[in-house]
């Protein structure tokens, strides 16, 4: 049987789209606005910008508010109208050691250089369905107790944990590599250059990236570390003045970054560092790529997590989503095929069975 | 303060309050836009702290623009999609690379700019230094 072009349904489509259009605005509740989900659905914007890979606030609002909640979808909107817009060029190299830190943890050691600061954190309060939110009233929120003098900016940056461990000699100096691979204008070639491996698990699932680290973390891979530093806050962005040639800062972005040591021999007993860095804050992401980055460094290739290969290309939610919803599409003459196969082994089967 | 000091003020001031000193400015001068503005994409590179690899973050949007005042370039480059702001931006900036007659008037409001910047930073961090930890040793 050969192919058969056929064309059909358009109304259809054109009445489908229609009516997702429909639900989104066809009920009695105020609609959404792009200010209300950047203010009251952080999570979902910052991961968004994370997975999309452009950082904008504001467009990762639309594209929730478009996608009506699905952030798969939403990324996938940000990632398409990337390829609208011209890369003006490139920031100068980010350094996590000069984040404006507003929160900054240590799971090693309780004495850190600087302390402990929890930041907005539930992580040690009791988590349950707040009822009192189903009909909440805007009212103004406590204010923390304030009696100081605000005008003056006071540095908020910390030295980094892992630089301390560092320089007492119990942290390995990884070598360093100078090469910036684009996963955006090259493919990736494997073994993978470092530099994209940290470019496609910045820009990966969080949920693929999750599973894979729990898995090394239950005993499927060879990484269970301890969070040096979790820190998050604002990063300076920086470029080369076209006129002047000096450099400038054009803004801030919000960033969570996570160093975690893993005990390891090479040469003597040592702790090596695995490394994550995500647009926005998210903290769960930030976490796995450290793993991931950790378990990607390991020559034994055992577990899934540890195999480059199956990580980089399943981390990505957008080519996932992308593969797995196309079996949705219409494959007629494949099935067909496969019918005409399986027809043709039962007639056979049937043939030998009466014999 | 430097013209690199200037531009980082100038790209965290509010548009409206670079709006209308602009327009203040191109009272007095002529403008020829070199590079209208135009939003684009910024990629952030990045320094690991395990290897101090150089790699790619992602990317930011931005928004570009060049401008020449009275003979003098101004450029500007700030976050998101914001025209108006950036040649606005651009323009203060050539300005003041030009040492402008309102430059006086130009340095007072970037002042006042940075003053509330300033300030809502740190209330942001001054909330958050009353969740710094203080472990006390249990017997």
């Amino acid at each position: 049987m050969g192919f058969v072009s056929v064309k059909a349904g358009w109304d259809a489509v054109e009445n489908a789209e229609k009516l997702v259009e429909q639900r989104r605005i066809g009920h009695d509740a105020p609609l959404l606005t792009l200010p209300q989900i950047k203010t009251q659905l952080r999570g979902a914007v910052d991961k968004v910008m994370s997975e999309g890979s452009l950082y904008d606030e504001e467009l990762a609002a639309l594209a929730i508010k478009q996608a009506q909640g699905d952030l798969i979808e939403a990324s996938f909107l940000l990632r398409a109208y990337k390829t609208t817009l011209e890369r003006k060029g490139y920031s100068q190299p980010i350094l996590g050691k000069e984040m404006r830190v507003l929160r900054r943890i240590s799971s090693t050691f309780k004495d850190v250089p600087g302390g402990q600061i929890l930041g907005e954190s539930l992580d040690y309060s009791l988590r349950l369905l707040n009822f009192n939110l189903m009909e909440e009233k805007k009212t103004e929120t406590e204010d923390i107790e304030d009696n100081q003098e605000k005008d003056t900016l006071r540095e908020f940056s910390y030295p980094k944990v892992s630089e301390i461990l560092r320089k007492e000699g119990i942290v390995v100096t990884e070598k360093k590599e100078e090469f910036s691979f684009d996963i955006t204008r090259e493919s990736i070639v494997f073994p993978a250059p470092r530099s994209a491996i940290l470019q496609s698990l910045a820009r990966g699932e969080e949920g693929a990236m999750l599973c894979l680290a729990y898995s090394s973390l239950r005993g499927y891979g060879p990484v269970h570390p301890t969070i040096a530093e979790l820190r998050r806050g604002y990063l300076p962005v920086r470029i080369k003045h076209p006129i002047t040639g000096e450099t400038v800062k054009i803004g801030e972005i919000r960033a969570t970054e996570c160093e975690a040591v893993v005990p390891e021999y090479r040469e003597k007993q040592i702790f090596g560092l695995g490394y994550g860095l995500v647009l926005g804050y998210n903290e769960r992401k930030a976490i796995s790529m450290a793993v991931l980055d950790k378990t990607l460094q390991s020559t034994e290739h055992k577990s899934p997590s540890e195999d480059e290969e199956f990580v980089l290309y399943h981390i990505d939610g957008i080519d996932s989503s992308g593969f797995v919803e196309h079996l949705k599409l219409p494959h007629y003459i494949f099935f067909q095929s496969d019918l005409d196969r399986l027809r043709k082994i039962q007639e056979k089967s049937d043939t030998y069975a009466k014999k | 303060m430097t013209r690199a000091e200037y531009f980082e003020i100038i790209a965290q001031s509010s548009e409206k309050v670079l709006v209308p000193l602009a327009e203040k400015i191109l009272q007095i001068s002529s403008m020829i836009i070199k590079k209208k503005p135009e939003k684009g994409m910024l990629m952030l590179q990045t320094r690991d702290g395990a290897a101090d690899t150089l790699f790619n973050l992602g990317e930011i949007l931005v928004t570009e623009c060049m401008v020449e005042l009275d003979g003098v370039e101004g450029y500007m480059m700030m976050p998101g999609n914001v025209p108006e702001k950036a040649i606005a931006g651009a323009v203060i900036e050539a300005a003041l690379a030009g040492g402008h007659n309102l430059s006086e008037e130009i340095k007072a409001t970037l002042a006042q700019e940075k003053k509330r910047v300033n300030k809502e930073k740190a209330k942001e961090v001054f909330d958050v230094e009353k969740t710094a930890v203080r472990f006390e040793i249990m017997d």
